[in-house]
């Protein structure tokens, strides 16, 4: 298998690389990206005419982030000062061991938690002044267990995406936008089941494809792979990554390394409520760091053909095992 | 005001240069870009995508499947329930100890809308039983059938529980126990309404503690649930037995009347008095219904998708507070029709509030109205508690349900 992503290794390096779609924020807040034509050198040649916001980009305006984020639950404290943007068409990998606080700043980011400390923004604005209204047409989020209490179908479930954009013109698109949604997610056979009679990894489907149908500038996804095999794993990250070369910005909870190296433009490594590492996954990713904050003898290496890097847990195979002697 | 638009990807795009605006007066308003060419540029690993399904592009406006079906249902739901509302209606005023038949009583109503086209009741007194007694109590017992039953349904989807029901949870009790306060302390300030004001505030509190305490993260657990009903009623009986005891005779008449739950003596001072508050409850409720929809995800997914959570569960409390004791102040503790009725519905026509909400009003119009039938009619010459009739269905049907949901890993539809 080839590497599934096809990018510019600059690209990594910044918050949004040079290559990175043309994006467009009024106020630097989220409004309407356009598809991006990596062909084309630049917004000039979009069809519509007028002074668009993209077309003096701003590559890589801040969608949303947090300043000195602190956060106790429970009287502990479980984020420290925590600073994070997440960029137009960028995908940030959240990753950390358990406890290390990632939910928890993904909560704080979707606006379910407020700061004790800090703030969080959306755009250039503090997300407490934003509307519950306006935030669902800024960001989308898949929190990590998908329940409902009474059988909706699934497809009524992906439709619930589109609450936010009703007595809106979009709301005309619900339709074709529902139907994408559930054709990118391979959720499509499962459209007229009961959602509580669906298995984890269906149910996890059917809410991604929910989040994806908001169609907003900012996905947050908790987790979204933790329930799925590898065709699924690779097919929701690799739709993702579409998503973030249209310009979306993408934070994602992830618990695979491998996953996060391949898919992400940054890694955002947390340990202890504080973040230990930012940067491109090359950089994050080393043998001694991820070995210190996971506590557990961890190998990174390089895959021959692709160039991936896989990251390899080191199994001491003399002590588990007893059946030999 | 910043301007929002959705972010859509080619493939999914209406095209036709078709360009769509922002919904904000935003001068800087940013229109969804629609690429002339679709797909073009990085697809990240297309080759391996498989299905194909990334590379092919959606034919915009394409229907969704199954809304026909369920279309038809939700019609052919309404018109049955209203139907047979309309027909146990003129069935019931007519049948009791005095026989009216069905032709007398629409000669009846007819006359009254100053059409003599039908031959009224023969019987010298029918006309009066019939106008007098039986009217206010059939229209009483339609009125307090919907208000139960949207009363359910409310709570339901406040709870994210399907068990969850006024009686169960131990709202009525606590709309009887200000309904009983009223009685014995023998207040009158606000005249007819006294009652119906004391049972709201009853029921009011009564459903912020059941809901304070029993709901973790968004949903409830039917353990919880039940174990809350379990103490609220109790509290709540304990104070209606201190009510009684402080009651004189006829106050504790009254107060037995509350507990068993009976449409009779009804008056048409107390359909005036019930009448709008229940029509507008029951109304107001079906604006809700999309963002009820919404909170069965959770509370958290319902805010992220635009649903200001705090007040909706707050309006909804009170409208659960008003049905209920709207109901309670004029005929006690009916209990399960809430449970029962939503419950039905769903299985017909599904969990959606749009069409949940006005079916089970209706619904529960429909079930109160044949109890209270059986009520009357099941023993010759006597009026039983159709409280107790309820209770003696419901009960069963509510342990059939609790069974049902540990059994299953599926739905409770």
């Amino acid at each position: 298998m080839s590497a599934p992503v096809v990018r510019d290794p600059g690209t990594s390096a910044g918050p949004a690389g040079a290559g990175r779609p043309d994006v467009a924020l009024p106020d630097a807040a989220p409004a309407a990206l356009t598809r991006p034509d990596p062909g084309l050198p630049d917004a000039g040649a979009r069809a519509p005419a007028g002074p668009y916001p993209w077309d003096a980009p701003e590559p890589g305006a801040a969608l949303i982030g947090c300043e000195g984020l602190g956060l106790r639950l429970g009287g502990r404290p479980v984020l420290v000062d925590v600073d994070l943007r997440v960029h137009a068409g960028e995908v940030v990998a959240l990753v950390g061991p358990n406890g290390a606080g990632k939910s928890t700043l993904l909560a704080a980011l979707a606006g379910d938690l407020d700061p004790e400390q800090g703030r969080v923004l959306l755009g250039e604005h503090d997300l407490r002044t934003v509307p519950v209204a306006e935030r669902a047409r800024a960001r989308a989020v898949q929190v990590q267990e998908a329940r409902l209490s009474f059988a909706f179908r699934a497809e009524e479930v992906v439709r619930m995406g589109r609450a936010p954009w009703r007595g809106t013109r979009f709301a005309d698109d619900d339709d074709a936008v529902v139907a994408d949604a559930l054709r990118t997610s391979e959720v499509e056979h499962l459209a007229g089941r009961l959602f509580p009679t669906l298995s984890g990894g269906e149910k996890a489907r059917t809410a991604f494809a929910r989040a994806v149908g908001q169609e907003t500038a900012v996905l947050m996804l908790d987790e979204p792979t933790a329930a799925l095999d590898i065709r699924h794993q690779e097919r929701l990250l690799a739709e993702v990554r579409e998503r973030a070369v249209a310009g979306v910005g993408v934070v994602v909870v992830l618990h695979d390394l491998t996953l996060a190296a391949a898919y992400a433009d940054r890694i955002v490594l947390l340990a202890d409520g504080r973040v230990r590492a930012d940067g491109p996954p090359r950089v994050v990713l080393t043998a001694d760091l991820l070995t210190e904050v996971y506590r557990y003898p961890i190998a990174v290496v390089e895959h021959g053909d692709s160039g991936a890097l896989v990251v390899l847990p080191l199994r001491d195979r003399r002590s588990p095992q007893k059946e030999e002697s | 005001m910043t301007a929002y638009a959705p972010v859509r990807l080619a493939r999914a795009a209406p095209g036709d240069g078709d360009t769509l605006e922002v919904m904000a007066p935003d001068p800087n308003g940013s229109p969804v870009g629609t690429d002339p060419e679709p797909g073009a540029g990085a697809r990240p690993a297309a080759e391996w995508a498989g299905a194909g399904a990334a590379s092919s592009n959606a034919p915009a406006g394409r229907a969704a499947p199954l809304a026909p079906s369920r279309a038809g249902r939700v019609a052919v739901l309404f018109a049955a329930l209203t139907v047979a509302l309309v027909a146990l209606l003129i069935l019931s005023v007519g049948l009791g100890q005095m026989g009216i038949t069905p032709a007398e009583v629409l000669g009846s109503i007819l006359r009254r809308l100053g059409l003599v086209v039908l031959p009224g009741p023969t019987h010298p007194n029918a006309e009066s039983a019939l106008w007098a007694v039986r009217m206010p109590r059939l229209l009483l017992a339609a009125l307090v059938g919907a208000a139960l039953a949207t009363g359910g349904v409310l709570m339901q989807g406040v709870f994210g529980n399907p068990l969850a029901e006024p009686g169960v949870i131990g709202v009525s009790s606590g709309a009887a126990v200000g309904a009983c306060t009223v009685i014995v302390l023998g207040l009158n300030t606000l005249g007819t309404w006294t009652a119906v004001a004391a049972a709201f505030i009853g029921g009011l509190i009564t459903t912020a503690v059941a809901y304070s305490t029993a709901r973790q993260e968004g949903r409830t657990e039917v353990v919880t649930l039940v174990l809350t009903g379990v103490a609220v009623n109790a509290v709540a009986g304990a104070i209606i037995a201190f009510l009684t005891f402080l009651g004189d005779t006829s106050a504790r008449e009254e107060i037995v009347f509350w507990q068993l739950g009976s449409l009779n003596g009804t008056r048409w001072e107390h359909v005036l008095v019930a009448a709008p508050v229940i029509v507008l409850g029951v109304a107001a409720a079906g604006l809700f219904a999309r963002r009820l929809d919404l909170l069965a995800l959770g509370e958290r997914p319902a805010r992220h998708l635009g649903v200001d959570v705090e007040r909706l569960r707050i309006v909804v409390i009170v409208g659960v507070a008003v049905l209920t004791s709207a109901a309670v102040a004029f005929c006690g503790v009916i209990a399960f029709v809430g449970l029962v009725v939503p419950h039905l519905i769903r299985m017909l026509v599904g969990p959606g509030h749009a069409a949940l909400l006005p079916a089970s009003a209706l619904g529960g119009a429909v079930l109160l109205l044949a109890a209270d039938l059986a009520a009357r009619t099941v023993v010759p010459y006597a009026d039983l508690p159709i409280g107790m009739l309820t209770a003696l269905v419901g009960g069963p049907f509510f342990f059939y349900l609790i069974r049902r949901t540990r059994r299953g890993a599926g739905g409770w539809s």
